[in-house]
């Protein structure tokens, strides 16, 4: 997921919000995101050595490149031979956790989100639900830092291109986003019907190193999500590998590229996953 | 510009601190030049893993207690594998300003254990695409190696040849981690697979070392070295991204300036230090360069003309491989080399008749570049 300018064609990994140098040129806001959904498989390594951050040895990385002809990296501990296809699937099954991990541009991160169950919103007469209680943060500065106004307003905007109701969810931080965020107020209306979604936001760039250390962290980044998983279907977004794992232990998460159709391979791929 | 002087510490585990390996090579290169610590306008210090590996920042501000003066002016370069190179060419270009200055190289890497290494080098890599997808270093170079060697039908062989020829050299350097050790073609080759195709001996090892570098504007003695040319740029920190996933124009790129600001071309250079983290990448770098054709060099291990009494020498004093690889200082190691092989003062690894000389040191995947050609002061 990147942003290409389409005046120079430079490619940016990162959040940029605009092309700088084609904007000194007068060219105004020239960026367009890419999402690819399809991967080339152009070679792969299998990793012996284990190091902090990936103690599970082997485990394979996969060069991939996508149908706008960009190269990436993938981490897996499935088998993927040069040359082969692989696709980004939307979610099929009934219980599931669609998970995207945010790459810098958390935007990117929620569209593909949306895409990985936007097949079960179209089947299903659905209620969107935001819930932001989930990242309580202490004050409005945090507040922005891990829910930022542009990604709320990439969620409702996709979530209404679907045609679909959505809502905040009651929370403390209701009169918050109110006085911050009026349109979003007049965006959003409650109506319970359907199945239920709920979209978390952990979406920070964190380090493990907080986890052990800052009680912080601890409390609003670990273990209150885990109190929700199992009550829905969610939308979970982070870039946090610690709570990423965490779910993954439990079955519960998909990172929907690489995986297959059945639920028990799934899952049995998952637990393997580190 | 000239080097004036320089010092090296023996690469490999040491029992000495950072600090303690630091002064050794600041008295080192001081006496090497004849100069007092005084006469030292500037220092740089390069350093990648302090933070990690010693708990310590802003590691510069050591080299003042060390010399026992009030102040000094210090300044930091840190460009993962490839600081110690960038931070000589800063240096270069802060001449006018400060003459002479003294560049540090120091990394202590030997008090910890592979797996956080890899962790604390890996920080040098893009932390959401590449960290905390698995991709270590050993695999970036893996996953290069993997395409490389099946576009240009390279062998597993051809990369043991060029371990085996970098610890030929390395047997006989004083000051290399692997000194007077017999590294065989069999050791090389069951030698265990780190990241496929990659072995155990394809990659360079973590290690404890400092080199000091002393240059100057003013020529002083028969012995000092001309810097006849030297340059440095970064390129965007992702290894992979763009379509061509084995596309190293960046190489070529700092190659041609380098070669225009010296006005010379590759064949007019006699030996040459190519950052060989890994195997493959002395392989690459040698032919974006321009030493040899694209996918051609294979021959040229083959044939023996990259060993030190062959056409073209290429690392040889060891190579990042048998030298041992302390980050920060690898890059001063290798000017350092150079210089020593210049002045004919190379032990038994000396090559005859060297009048110019190539060095090229690299952060990450070939992301802070740096290339710097010496040359015999005639």
């Amino acid at each position: 997921m990147y942003k290409i300018c389409k005046k120079c064609k430079n490619l940016f990994w990162r959040n940029v919000k605009n092309c700088l140098k084609c904007k000194k040129q007068g060219f105004g806001n020239t960026l367009e995101l890419f999402i690819p959904k399809k991967f080339k498989v152009l070679g792969s390594t299998t990793v012996y050595i284990p190091s902090k951050e990936h103690k599970k040895v082997p485990y394979n990385i996969v060069l991939l490149k996508d149908e706008y002809k960009h190269t990436q990296i993938k981490k897996t501990f499935q088998n993927h031979r040069t040359g082969s296809i692989i696709h980004d699937r939307q979610v099929k099954l009934n219980n599931f956790i669609a998970c995207s991990k945010v790459k810098y541009i958390a935007q990117a991160s929620i569209i593909r989100l949306i895409w990985l169950i936007s097949g079960k919103i179209k089947s299903k007469n659905v209620n969107i639900e935001i819930d932001l209680t989930n990242c309580k943060p202490k004050n409005s500065y945090e507040f922005e830092y891990m829910m930022p106004f542009e990604n709320i307003n990439t969620i409702t905007t996709a979530l209404k291109d679907l045609k679909c109701e959505t809502a905040f969810a009651e929370n403390e931080f209701k009169d918050m986003i109110n006085i911050k965020y009026p349109k979003i107020k007049n965006l959003l209306k409650v109506e319970n019907k359907g199945l239920t979604f709920k979209i978390f936001s952990i979406n920070n760039i964190s380090t493990q190193k907080q986890k052990k250390n800052t009680a912080y962290f601890i409390d609003y980044r670990f273990y209150k999500v885990k109190n929700h998983i199992y009550k829905s279907n969610l939308l979970f977004i982070t870039s946090n590998l610690d709570l990423f794992r965490k779910f993954i232990k439990t079955g519960k998460v998909n990172e929907n590229l690489f995986y297959g159709e059945e639920p028990q391979i799934i899952f049995e791929e998952l637990k393997n996953y580190e | 510009m000239y080097i004036i002087g320089s010092s090296q510490t023996k690469f490999g585990n040491s029992e000495a601190g950072f600090d303690e390996i630091m002064y050794e090579v600041i008295e080192g290169s001081l006496s090497d030049a004849h100069i007092e610590p005084h006469d030292i306008e500037a220092f740089i210090l390069s350093n990648n893993l302090n933070y990690y590996t010693e708990n310590q920042s802003h590691s510069s501000a050591i080299i003042p207690s060390l010399l026992g003066i009030n102040n000094a002016t210090v300044f930091s370069s840190e460009a993962a594998c490839g600081a110690a190179g960038v931070a000589f060419t800063k240096a270069c270009n802060l001449l006018s300003s400060y003459d002479p200055i003294m560049i540090v190289g120091v990394e202590k890497m030997s008090n910890h254990s592979t797996s956080d290494m890899l962790y604390f080098v890996g920080t040098d890599s893009d932390r959401e695409l590449e960290q905390r997808e698995g991709l270590i270093f050993p695999a970036a170079g893996a996953l290069i190696a993997d395409l490389y060697m099946k576009k240009y039908k390279i062998t597993l062989k051809d990369l043991a040849l060029i371990s085996l020829k970098n610890h030929d050299n390395g047997k006989l350097n004083p000051y290399a981690q692997f000194y007077g050790k017999e590294v065989t073609l069999q050791m090389i080759e069951e030698s265990p697979v780190i990241c496929s195709p990659l072995r155990l001996f394809d990659c360079s090892a973590n290690s404890d070392g400092a080199v000091a570098v002393i240059i100057s504007n003013k020529y002083r003695r028969k012995s000092d070295i001309k810097i006849k040319a030297t340059y440095a740029t970064s390129f965007d920190l992702a290894t992979f991204g763009k379509e061509n996933p084995i596309d190293f124009s960046s190489i070529t790129y700092v190659a041609k300036q380098l070669f225009k600001k010296a006005g010379l071309k590759p064949k007019d250079i006699d030996i040459a230090e190519i950052h060989d983290g890994f195997s493959i990448m002395e392989m690459i770098i040698s032919e974006y360069i321009g030493f040899f054709e694209i996918g051609k060099s294979k021959y040229s291990v083959r044939n023996g003309e990259t060993t030190r009494k062959g056409k073209f020498p290429i690392n040889t004093t060891g190579g990042l491989k048998a030298c041992g690889h302390p980050l920060g200082a690898s890059g001063l190691r290798q000017i350092h080399d150079l210089k020593r092989q210049i002045q004919g003062k190379a032990g038994a690894n000396q090559v005859e008749n060297v009048n110019k000389a190539f060095a090229f040191n690299f952060g990450s995947i070939f992301k802070s570049i740096s290339a710097t050609i010496l040359e015999k002061n005639v």
